[in-house]
């Protein structure tokens, strides 16, 4: 595997890595979100564009985050997102149950790691 | 919770949220060009780059958009609101189509009420489904009759399969109440009465066990009772009454709304035994064990039947006995006109549709271009279907709540008209079930109206509805032309039936009102009146009172003549049995090889009163008295019956209702039909009320009259004793009253006729109407080249005349077929009358011709320049 060869984000974590994002680095708007979440997971992480207004919808439908306008550095108009108590709880669960997975399927790849 | 408002807020605010989501996206786009940009791409590469990384932006809005509502639930609001507005723009179509469909919805939902009040709601008494009533059931005639007192006991006797049961026996009787005397409806009843309907007094208590049996003089009265005469339900416990010279007691009293039988207020132990077992004296009910099945019970009193049948067979030979459902036996007679008028309801409804449908037709061809355009812009044919069906739905739903008010307000008006012997009809109302047969019907309605235009709109073809002048040609001249003039003939098709049905019951009923009684009914005042007795001395002192009265009566100026009978035709009771001739039957003649009669006292002068003629021999006199001869009267029935082709005069004939004595027959009279005007006149035994005296002391007192002499009457009673009860009406209401059901039905059958009519008919000129626009030029062009205007009004009035004779013939087959269901209702004329037929077909031809002409004439008054100007 080439390194630096960008990964679509598994379907269902677009959510948990949005509020992570948020709950890590507080307020930030649409574009700040998908270029930390590139920069934190190495260049591997690439947020399709297409998918990551409509996530923010969900979770803005679901109350886990609330939207505010603001003004970005260089005066222009942007929506910032921060965490809610609600959305706080849910990352905590789905982190949870997230680890818990991938520990389980890691104890049943393992061996194969040369 | 929260979030259904977080999403309700976001509907309510979508264009902002949609210009802001647009903006955010805008930002990104701009920011992601900056980076490309830094990255080594031109200012144009990157922001190209930038915009496909974002995809299709209308898409990604939808896709954003369907996270706060479902999109169908999004296109539904949105099929709503523009459906609303065009219907908003076009407020004539929309008027007129709410209107028909709440005249169609509204009259089907009334209706509806009625039926589902009287025939499906069960009764309103506890486990009423397991409360029967309990018959002979004659074997010969299968009809039911009255239980005797005699067989009674066998019925009920152990092992049974019913838990309690009571006889009954009343009517309105004469009770006085705080001196003053007045008709009650007063019924006898067993002890098992208060087990079968499971009574709780709201005040005192029930009549017990040991008070049925000493027949001790304890009553229970009606709440509405208690309430009016005695001021309210535990301050009529203790009070006293005065029924046939006995004073009783009121022990009880029965909650609201409880009437058992027929608007009973007075219920006593029963006051009148009679254990022979040829006299069906009583009525009985019963309710069955818990688990026992109707057959059960019938197929036990079968037995009984069988029973009775080898121990008494010269009395019991056609005599069975069944059980009926308490429910049947009281809304048996109203169903089939019930059923009769949802049918009549129903094809008023279709009417209705078709003639909404025709208008959606129409007002499609104008919206064609919109449709195609959506076509072209992608929207699926599917997605019009649901656009035009959801429109469809709002009509409905508009017609529907608008035909509920009409509802409303229709049974009010059908409540004050309806026969007063119409079962339940306090217990008809708009109750929740026909709310949600309104809501069904409105969108089964919508579903019905709205499907097939709607289809030929999404159909529409693409490329001839945006061609220019496409507008007037798209859903095709001659296509368009075929769907709503295939609507029209339809229309035109049920509303032959609804006439002619109506026509046909309105004959019946003219029919029945005009037959041949026998008798006079106009100008014939009738007293209802009763003196108490229960001795024999107390009885023939009522025979003398009454003589008195009638005395005083004929004193009163303009009574032209006075009379009493008990057995008034159409009145409340009558009586009937075998008789024996002397010579031609005998003491051993068994009872079912003897004839049977109706039984009437009459009083000297009654057959004159009542214009019935007198045949041969003479009418009673004063002469006729209790201790004289005893003498009758045979109607020429029975004299037909009897002694065929001979004068019955001085023969001796005897009689079961009272006295065991021959009597001398005196007098032949003319027939009368004596039950109801339906029914052929039947063979009648008269005799003198004072020879009859157990009998006499109810009587109906008949003056003939000129002006209004109903004050002086009762006042001529009250003066010679003021406790008798008189009631007042006129022989018409008596008669009124007895055709009451089928005046009701041909009524409602000719408003529904006429709704119809009115619906078809306007149908036609819509049609009509629009077949002459869409012709316009091609009028004009002829008038230019020479036709007349004559010439122009007959071919359009041609077109209209074959849709009025296709509907016609149409309408034809389908009345003949539909007109079996009628005949059991009809009296005096067939289903298949062809007088009736001509008269309904013409009728509606003619409406329909009109019709069509005034569209015609207006387009023969064109001007043919500008006609053809306006391409």
């Amino acid at each position: 595997m080439r390194a630096g060869h960008r990964a679509t984000i598994p379907q269902g974590t677009l959510d948990m890595l949005i509020l992570q994002t948020l709950a890590a680095h507080g307020t930030l708007h649409g574009f700040e979100i998908a270029e930390s979440i590139l920069r934190v997971s190495d260049d591997v992480l690439q947020v399709e564009e297409g998918s990551l207004y409509p996530a923010l919808q969900r979770l803005l439908v679901k109350g886990f985050i609330l939207g505010e306008w603001g003004r970005t550095n260089d005066n222009r108009r942007a929506r910032y997102y921060q965490l809610t108590p609600e959305g706080r709880q849910y990352l905590g669960l789905e982190v949870q149950e997230y680890l818990r997975v991938t520990r389980a399927i890691g104890r049943i790849v393992r061996p194969l790691e040369a | 919770m929260r979030e259904l408002i977080r999403r309700i807020r976001y509907w309510l605010h979508a264009r902002t949220e949609r210009a802001a989501l647009e903006e955010e996206m805008r930002l990104h786009v701009a920011l992601r060009a900056e980076r490309l940009q830094d990255q080594g791409l031109t200012p144009q590469e990157a922001a190209r780059a930038a915009r496909r990384t974002f995809g299709n932006e209308l898409q990604l809005e939808e896709r954003s958009r369907e996270m706060w509502i479902a999109r169908w639930l999004d296109e539904l609001l949105r099929d709503l609101r523009l459906g609303a507005r065009g219907f908003a723009r076009n407020p004539g179509f929309t008027a007129v189509a709410v209107l028909t469909l709440a005249l169609g919805i509204g009259a089907t939902t009334g209706i509806f009420s009625v039926v589902k009040s009287v025939l499906l709601e069960p009764l309103a008494y506890r486990d009423s489904a397991r409360i029967v009533a309990v018959q002979t059931l004659w074997t010969n005639t299968h009809r039911p009759g009255n239980v005797s007192g005699g067989d009674y006991p066998d019925l009920i006797a152990e092992p049974s399969p019913f838990s309690a049961a009571t006889r009954y026996s009343g009517g309105e009787l004469a009770i006085e109440i705080a001196g003053r005397a007045e008709f009650i409806p007063t019924f006898g009843v067993d002890a098992g009465f208060n087990d079968v309907f499971q009574l709780n007094p709201i005040a005192g208590r029930l009549i017990s066990r040991a008070e049925f049996t000493t027949k001790a003089p304890v009553i229970l009265v009606s709440h509405g009772l208690a309430a009016s005469r005695f001021g309210g339900a535990q301050q009529a416990i203790g009070q006293t009454v005065k029924f046939d010279d006995r004073v009783l007691t009121v022990v009880g009293v029965l909650p609201a709304g409880f009437h058992f039988p027929l608007k009973a207020e007075l219920w006593l132990p029963i006051f009148w035994e009679n254990q022979n077992r040829t006299a069906g004296n009583y009525k009985a009910v019963a309710i069955l064990k818990p688990g026992v099945s109707l057959e059960a019970a019938r197929a036990h009193l079968s037995t009984v039947g069988a029973r009775l049948q080898q121990a008494f067979p010269s009395t019991h030979r056609n005599k069975s006995f069944t059980a009926t459902p308490l429910k049947d036996l009281f809304v048996e007679r109203s169903r089939n006109t019930l059923w009769l008028l949802m049918a009549a309801v129903g094809l008023v409804l279709l009417v209705a549709c078709a003639n909404v449908a025709n208008l959606l037709l129409a007002r499609a061809t104008a919206r064609s271009r919109e449709m195609a355009l959506r076509v072209a812009l992608g929207a699926g044919r599917p997605r019009l279907l649901r656009q035009l069906l959801v429109e469809s739905a709002l009509l409905g739903l508009a017609g529907g709540t608008a035909g509920l008010l009409l509802a409303y307000a229709g049974l009010g008006a059908l409540l004050r008209f309806a026969p007063p012997n119409l079962p339940r009809l306090d217990e008809i109302r708009v109750d929740p079930g026909a709310l949600l047969f309104n809501l069904a019907v409105s969108l089964a309605a919508a579903l019905l109206f709205g499907l097939w235009p709607a289809w030929r709109a999404a159909r529409a073809g693409v490329h001839e509805s945006l061609k220019q002048g496409g507008a007037r040609s798209v859903i095709g001249g001659g296509r368009a032309e075929w769907a709503r003039g295939a609507l029209v003939c339809a229309e035109i098709a049920l509303a032959l039936v609804l006439t002619l049905g109506a026509g046909l019951l309105f004959r019946s009923f003219l029919a029945l009102n005009s037959v041949e009684l026998g008798y006079q009914t106009t100008g014939r005042l009738v007293l209802t009146a009763s003196i108490p007795a229960r001795t024999e001395a107390q009885y023939l002192q009522a025979g003398a009172t009454f003589a008195r009265i009638l005395d005083s009566l004929r004193q009163i100026p303009g009574v032209f003549g006075a009379a009493g009978v008990m057995g008034l035709p159409t009145g409340p009771y009558g009586s009937n049995g075998l008789y024996a001739v002397e010579g031609l039957h005998h003491s051993n003649t068994p009872s079912d090889k003897l004839p049977q009669a109706g039984f009437r006292l009459t009083s000297p002068g009654y057959f004159a009163v009542m214009g019935v003629p007198l045949l041969s021999g003479r009418d009673f006199n004063e002469r006729d008295l209790f201790e004289s001869e005893p003498v009758a009267i045979v109607s020429a029935a029975l004299a037909r019956q009897v002694f065929p082709g001979q004068s019955p005069l001085g023969r001796r004939i005897k009689c079961g209702l009272e006295r065991d004595v021959w009597m001398k027959i005196v007098g032949v009279v003319g027939d009368m039909r004596n039950d109801s005007p339906a029914a052929a006149p039947g063979p009648e035994l008269y005799m003198p009320y004072r020879q009859q005296p157990y009998h006499a002391n109810d009587l109906h007192l008949v003056l003939r009259a000129q002006g209004d002499v109903a004050h002086a009457a009762s006042a001529a009673i009250t003066s010679i004793d003021p406790s008798i009860p008189i009631k007042i009406a006129t022989l018409e209401q008596f008669h009124s009253d007895a055709v009451a059901l089928p005046r009701f039905r041909s009524l409602l059958l000719i408003v529904f006729a006429t709704l119809a009519a009115v619906l078809s008919t306007a149908g036609v000129y819509g049609v009509m109407s629009y077949a002459a626009a869409q012709r316009h030029s091609e009028m004009g062009l002829r008038l230019a080249l020479g036709a007349t205007g004559s010439n122009v009004v007959s071919l359009l009035l041609a077109s209209g005349a074959k849709l009025a004779a296709i509907g016609l013939a149409i309408g034809l087959v389908l009345a003949l077929a539909a007109g079996r269901f009628l005949e059991s209702m009809l009296f005096g004329v067939k289903s298949r009358d062809p007088l009736a037929i001509l008269a309904a077909a013409a009728l509606l031809g003619a409406a329909a011709l009109l019709a069509a002409l005034i569209p015609a004439l207006r387009a023969a008054r064109l001007d043919p320049a500008t006609a053809l100007r306006d391409e």
